[in-house]
C-alpha cells in the first residue's frame, strides 16, 4: 500500500515530472552532441555524458524529492496516525524508504529505456553497456534517495529542509573534491590508502569509477603505480560496499535521531 | 484504560508537565482541558509515545507504552492534520484502513463514509475537500479503525459552529468506548463528556463535568 | 626352425611400425624446401607444425581456416629472402621467452625487402610481426592478438620496426599486445587505416624520421602515440580516444621537430596532445573533445604553431607549466576554434574573432604537481577552484590567441528530434487531459 500511495502522490504532483522535463532537455542535448563521436565507443561515451549531466540533476532531485515525501508526513501529521496505530519508527521508515525508492528508481528506469530508443538512431546500440549505465543511475538515485530520507526526517519544516537540501548537493557535487583539490598537495605515497578511503568513500567518485570500467573505458591493467596503490578492489565491490555504506549509516541515522528527539 | 502516574516532560529548564497522575476508566469520556500552551498536547504525545517518557508512567489498556502492544486499541487522530491531499477521501482512508487489524474491507468503508456523509465527494481530491469535510474524512478513518481507546487532539479546531455541529454528532454515536479528548469549548465538552481533566501549572486535577462547570461559573477556575 | 620364427616376427614388427606410405603426409617446411623459387604452396583447413624458414622468394597461400602453430622455441615463421608471400593465415604459439637478445615473433621478417604479408592472424607469440633490416614490405590487414589483461608487460609489440624503412602498414589490427606498432630507426614508412587498441603504448616510436600515418584509430590504450627523438613526421586524420589513466596522452612528442599533426581527432583522453622538449612542430585543423586537457606544452617546447584546432567540452583547453614559452597559437591570421566557453563576436563575419582572448588557469599547478589531480579533472569542483583561484590571483597565461575563430552555428536536427519532441508533448497533453476528467465528480 505505501509504494502505491506514494506513486500516486508523487505522480499527481508536479516535482517528479518538472524532474523529468530537465532530465529530457538536457539528455536531448547530449543526444544532439553525440552525433559527432566516433562510432567505436561512441555510445559507451554518450552514455558517459549523459551520466555526467544527470550527476548535476538526479542528486538534487532526489535529495528534494525523498526528504519533502518524509517532511510531508510530519507537516501532515500522518506520521502520528502511523506511530500511533501500528508503525514503529524504524518500520515506517523502511516502508516508506521502500516505497520512495520503488516509485523513483521505477520512474527513472522506465525513463531511461525510452531515452534508449532515440539513442539507437544515433550510436550503435549495445545493451550491456546501457544496463552498466542504468545500474549506474539506480544506485545514484538509491543513495541519494536515502539521504534525502535522512534529512527528512532530521528538518522540522520545509524552509529548514530547502537549504539542507541545497547544502548537501553543493557539498558532495563540490565542497568535497574542492577539499580534496586543496589537500592532494599533501598527500604522500604514505597516505595513500588514507586518501583512497575518502575517496572512495564519496559515492559520486566510486559510482563514475564503476561506470568506466563497466564500460570498457578505463582499464584496471595499465594503472600507474600510485593509482594502483589507490584502487585495490574491483569496482564492482566499491560499488557494492559504498551502496551498503550510504544505506544503512543514513537509514540508522534517521532512527537514532527520531529516537532522540520528538515527532511534531 | 489510560493510567498515567507521575508523568514528568520539559523542553530544556522550563518543566511542562509536572508530577501529572490521570485514570480514565473504560467508557469514560475525558476532556482534556488547559489554557493554551499548558501542555495538552504534550501530556498526549507522551501517553502514546510520541515523546520520549523520561519520568513516570503511561499504560494503555493495561499494557505499558514503551511496548507496541498497545497500537492495536488505539485511535489518534492529531491537531491541524491534513491527511493526503493529492489522494482522494476514499484512496486516504483505504490506505489508513491497510493499518487496521482486520485490513481493508471496502464495505466498512462504504458504511463510514456514508456514516460522515462524505460518500458522495469519495473521489474527489481530499485538497478540494473543506476543513468540516478533511475533519470528517479523520474521524471517518477513526470510525473504522474502532478502537476501544480514541483519543482527539482539538477535533473541532477552526471549524465553524455548523462544522462544528456535524463532528459533535458524530461522536456522540462512539459508544462504549473510552475518549479522551482535548477542546477550549465548553458546550461541546458539555454534549459529549462525563468528566474533565484540568492541566495547570503541570498538574492535572480531574472533575465530573458538573463539578468542572461549578467551578469555572465560581471563578476558582479561569479557562 | 627358430630362426625362421624369429625372422617372422622381426618382419612382422618391421611392417606394424614402419610403413613407407603411414609418412606419405610431408611437413610444410619440407614442401618449402622442394617448392622452386617464385613458387605456390596451396595450403589446406588445418593446422600445420612450425617453425619455418623461408630463405627463397615464395608465395605460400593458406585457406580460411589454415593455421601454422609452432613449437613455442621460435619465431612461427621466419622469412629471410625477399619476395616472399605470405597470405590469409593464422599463426599462433611462437616463443614468449623474454630472456634472449633474440625478439622472437609470430612473422619475422630479417634482412629482406619487398615481402608481403597479406590477411594473417597473429597470437599468442611474443611479437606478432618483427621487421628487422627489412624494407619495402608490405603488411595489409594482419590481426595480432595479444596476452592482454595483467600479462601485457610478459610480452612484446603487435607489429616492430626495427631498423626498417619504405614499409607499409595497412588495414591491420592489433589489440592487448604490449605495445601497438613500435619504431626504432626506421624511415620512410606509411602506416594508414590501422586499429590499436587496448596496448600499452598504440604506436611507441623512436629515433624514426620521415614516417606517415593516416587515417590510423589508436583507442583504449595506456596511452596514444608517443613520439620520442624524431623528425619530420606526418599525423593526418587519425583518431586517438579513450586514453585515460593519470599519465595518459593522445600524442606525446618529445624532442621532436617538425611533426606535423593535422587533421587528428584527440576525444575522450586524459590528454589530448603532450609536447615536452620539442620544437617547430605543426598542430592543424585537429578536433579536441572531450578531453580533460586538449594540449599541454611545457615552456621547454617552443616555436609550435597551432591554428584551425576545435576545442569543445574539454575541461582545460590547454594547460602549461606556467613559465612562459614562445609558441604561436595562430597562422597566417587563423587562430583556433575555442568552444562555447569563450564567446566572440565577429561583427565583419570574416570568421575571426572581433578581439583576441587568453586563457589563465591554475589547475596547471596541480596537474603538475600531483599525478592524482587528474582523479578529479571531471569533478564539477572543478569550475570552483578556477574561479577561487582567479579570486586569489593564482592563475596564469595559458595561452594568447591573438585571431580566435568563431564557429559556424550548426543546426538543431528537428528532422529526426521532432517526433520525439511531439511525443512528449502529446503525453503532457494527455496527463492534463485526464487530471481534468479525475477532478470531475
Amino acid at each position: 500500500m505505501y509504494i502505491l500511495k506514494e506513486w500516486k502522490e508523487e505522480s499527481r504532483g508536479v516535482g517528479i515530472w518538472i524532474a523529468l522535463a530537465i532530465s529530457c532537455v538536457a539528455s536531448m542535448f547530449i543526444l544532439v552532441q553525440s552525433r559527432s563521436f566516433p562510432s567505436e565507443q561512441g555510445f559507451e561515451a554518450m552514455l558517459l555524458s549523459l551520466y555526467e549531466m544527470n550527476l548535476y540533476l538526479i542528486p538534487l532531485l532526489s535529495l528534494f524529492i525523498s526528504s519533502l515525501s518524509i517532511v510531508s508526513e510530519k507537516e501532515q501529521k500522518t506520521l502520528m496516525i502511523f506511530l500511533t496505530k501500528k508503525e514503529s519508527y524504524r518500520s515506517f521508515l523502511l516502508r516508506k524508504s521502500i516505497a520512495v525508492q520503488t516509485v523513483l528508481i521505477g520512474i527513472f528506469i522506465v525513463w531511461n529505456f525510452v531515452l534508449a530508443l532515440p539513442m539507437k538512431f544515433i550510436q550503435p546500440f549495445h545493451l550491456k553497456s546501457f544496463l552498466a549505465y542504468l545500474l549506474a543511475i539506480v544506485v545514484l538515485l538509491f543513495i541519494f534517495n536515502q539521504i534525502g530520507i535522512f534529512l527528512g526526517s532530521f528538518c522540522k519544516n520545509r524552509l529548514q529542509l530547502t537549504g539542507i537540501v541545497i547544502f548537501s548537493w553543493f557539498g558532495f557535487l563540490y565542497l568535497l573534491d574542492l577539499v580534496f583539490l586543496y589537500l592532494l598537495p599533501s598527500e604522500t605515497k604514505n597516505t595513500i590508502e588514507f586518501f583512497s578511503a575518502f575517496y572512495f568513500l564519496d559515492p559520486l567518485h566510486t559510482i563514475y569509477f564503476y561506470l568506466e570500467n563497466a564500460l570498457g573505458l578505463l582499464s584496471l591493467d595499465h594503472l600507474s603505480k600510485i593509482v594502483q596503490q589507490m584502487v585495490w578492489m574491483s569496482p564492482t565491490y566499491y560499488l557494492f560496499i559504498i551502496l551498503l555504506i550510504w544505506t544503512v549509516i543514513p537509514f540508522e541515522l534517521a532512527v537514532w535521531f527520531n529516537r532522540k528527539g520528538e515527532v511534531e | 484504560m489510560i493510567v498515567v502516574e507521575g508523568l514528568s516532560q520539559s523542553y530544556g529548564k522550563k518543566q511542562i508537565l509536572a508530577e501529572v497522575n490521570l485514570v480514565v476508566d473504560k467508557h469514560e469520556r475525558c476532556a482534556l482541558v488547559g489554557k493554551n500552551g499548558a501542555g495538552k498536547s504534550t501530556l498526549i504525545h507522551s501517553m502514546l509515545g510520541l515523546l520520549p517518557v523520561k519520568k513516570g508512567s503511561v499504560v494503555l489498556n493495561g499494557i505499558p507504552v514503551r511496548k507496541e502492544q498497545w497500537k492495536p486499541f488505539v485511535s489518534y487522530l492529531p491537531e491541524k492534520f491534513t491527511l493526503y491531499p493529492l489522494l482522494t477521501g476514499w484512496e486516504n482512508i483505504e490506505f489508513f484502513a491497510s493499518f487496521a487489524e482486520n485490513g481493508i474491507d471496502e464495505c466498512k468503508i462504504e458504511k463510514t463514509l456514508k456514516d460522515v456523509r462524505l460518500w458522495d465527494d469519495r473521489h474527489a481530491r481530499v485538497k478540494s475537500y473543506s476543513k468540516g469535510m478533511l475533519q470528517r474524512l479523520g474521524l471517518a478513518i477513526m470510525l473504522y479503525y474502532d478502537s476501544e481507546i480514541q483519543i482527539l487532539d482539538e477535533p473541532t479546531s477552526g471549524l465553524d459552529p455548523i462544522g462544528r455541529r456535524e463532528i459533535l454528532s458524530i461522536l456522540q454515536t462512539l459508544t462504549n468506548k473510552t475518549i479522551l479528548f482535548s477542546s477550549h469549548h465548553m458546550e461541546e465538552i458539555q454534549q459529549i463528556c462525563t468528566h474533565v481533566a484540568y492541566l495547570e501549572d503541570g498538574f492535572i486535577t480531574k472533575y465530573t463535568v458538573e463539578d468542572f462547570l461549578s467551578k469555572l461559573e465560581e471563578g476558582e477556575i479561569v479557562s | 626352425m627358430k630362426k625362421v620364427i624369429t625372422l617372422f616376427f622381426v618382419l612382422m614388427g618391421i611392417w606394424i611400425f614402419y610403413s613407407p606410405f603411414a609418412s606419405a603426409e610431408v611437413s610444410l617446411q619440407q614442401q618449402i624446401d622442394i617448392t622452386p623459387a617464385n613458387g605456390i604452396i596451396h595450403l589446406d583447413n588445418k593446422v600445420y607444425s612450425g617453425n619455418i624458414v623461408i630463405k627463397k622468394p615464395l608465395t605460400i597461400v593458406g585457406s580460411q581456416n589454415t593455421v601454422i602453430r609452432g613449437d613455442g622455441k621460435n619465431n612461427v615463421v621466419t622469412i629471410q629472402a625477399s619476395n616472399v608471400k605470405l597470405e590469409s593465415l593464422k599463426i599462433m604459439h611462437g616463443s614468449i621467452n623474454r630472456n634472449t637478445l633474440e625478439e622472437y615473433a609470430g612473422i619475422k621478417i630479417t634482412h629482406a625487402n619487398e615481402n608481403v604479408l597479406k590477411n594473417i592472424g597473429i597470437s599468442d607469440s611474443y611479437h606478432g610481426v618483427y621487421l628487422d633490416y627489412a624494407n619495402n614490405n608490405l603488411i595489409e590487414n594482419i590481426k595480432v592478438t595479444g596476452l592482454g589483461g595483467n600479462k601485457i608487460g610478459e610480452q612484446g609489440n603487435g607489429i616492430h620496426l626495427n631498423f626498417s624503412n619504405h614499409n607499409r602498414l595497412f588495414h591491420s589490427k592489433i589489440k592487448e599486445t604490449r605495445d601497438g606498432i613500435y619504431f626504432y630507426k626506421s624511415e620512410g614508412n606509411k602506416v594508414s587505416d590501422n586499429l590499436v587498441e587496448k596496448t600499452r603504448y598504440g604506436l611507441h616510436y623512436m629515433y624514426s624520421d620521415g614516417n606517415q600515418f593516416y587515417h590510423n584509430r589508436f583507442t583504449l590504450n595506456s596511452a596514444g602515440a608517443a613520439i620520442m627523438v624524431s623528425r619530420h613526421i606526418q599525423l593526418k586524420d587519425n583518431e586517438f580516444s579513450f586514453h585515460e589513466g593519470p599519465k595518459a596522452f593522445g600524442i606525446l612528442m618529445l624532442e621532436s621537430e617538425d611533426v606535423q599533426v593535422v587533421n587528428n581527432q584527440f576525444f575522450h583522453n586524459v590528454r589530448g596532445i603532450y609536447i615536452d622538449n620539442s620544437f617547430k612542430n605543426k598542430v592543424k585543423d585537429n578536433k579536441f573533445s572531450l578531453n580533460q586537457v586538449g594540449i599541454e606544452v611545457l615552456s621547454s617546447s617552443n616555436n609550435q604553431i597551432f591554428t584551425g584546432n576545435r576545442f569543445f567540452d574539454n575541461t582545460a583547453p590547454v594547460i602549461t607549466d606556467g613559465v612562459r614559452s614562445y609558441n604561436s597559437w595562430s597562422d597566417k591570421g587563423r587562430g583556433n576554434y575555442w568552444g562555447n566557453g569563450f564567446p566572440l563576436s565577429d561583427l565583419n563575419q570574416d570568421g575571426v574573432g572581433d578581439f583576441p582572448i587568453a586563457y589563465k588557469s591554475s589547475l596547471y599547478k596541480l596537474l603538475n604537481e600531483h599525478e592524482l589531480a587528474y582523479l578529479f579533472m571531471k569533478s564539477p569542483a572543478i569550475s570552483l577552484y578556477e574561479k577561487l583561484g582567479q579570486l586569489m590571483n593564482g592563475q596564469d597565461i595559458m595561452f594568447e590567441d591573438a585571431y580566435p575563430l568563431v564557429e559556424q552555428k550548426t543546426s538543431f536536427p528537428w528532422t529526426w528530434m521532432s517526433p520525439f519532441i511531439l511525443a512528449i508533448g502529446a503525453c503532457y497533453l494527455l496527463i492534463r487531459r485526464r487530471r481534468k476528467v479525475k477532478c470531475t465528480y
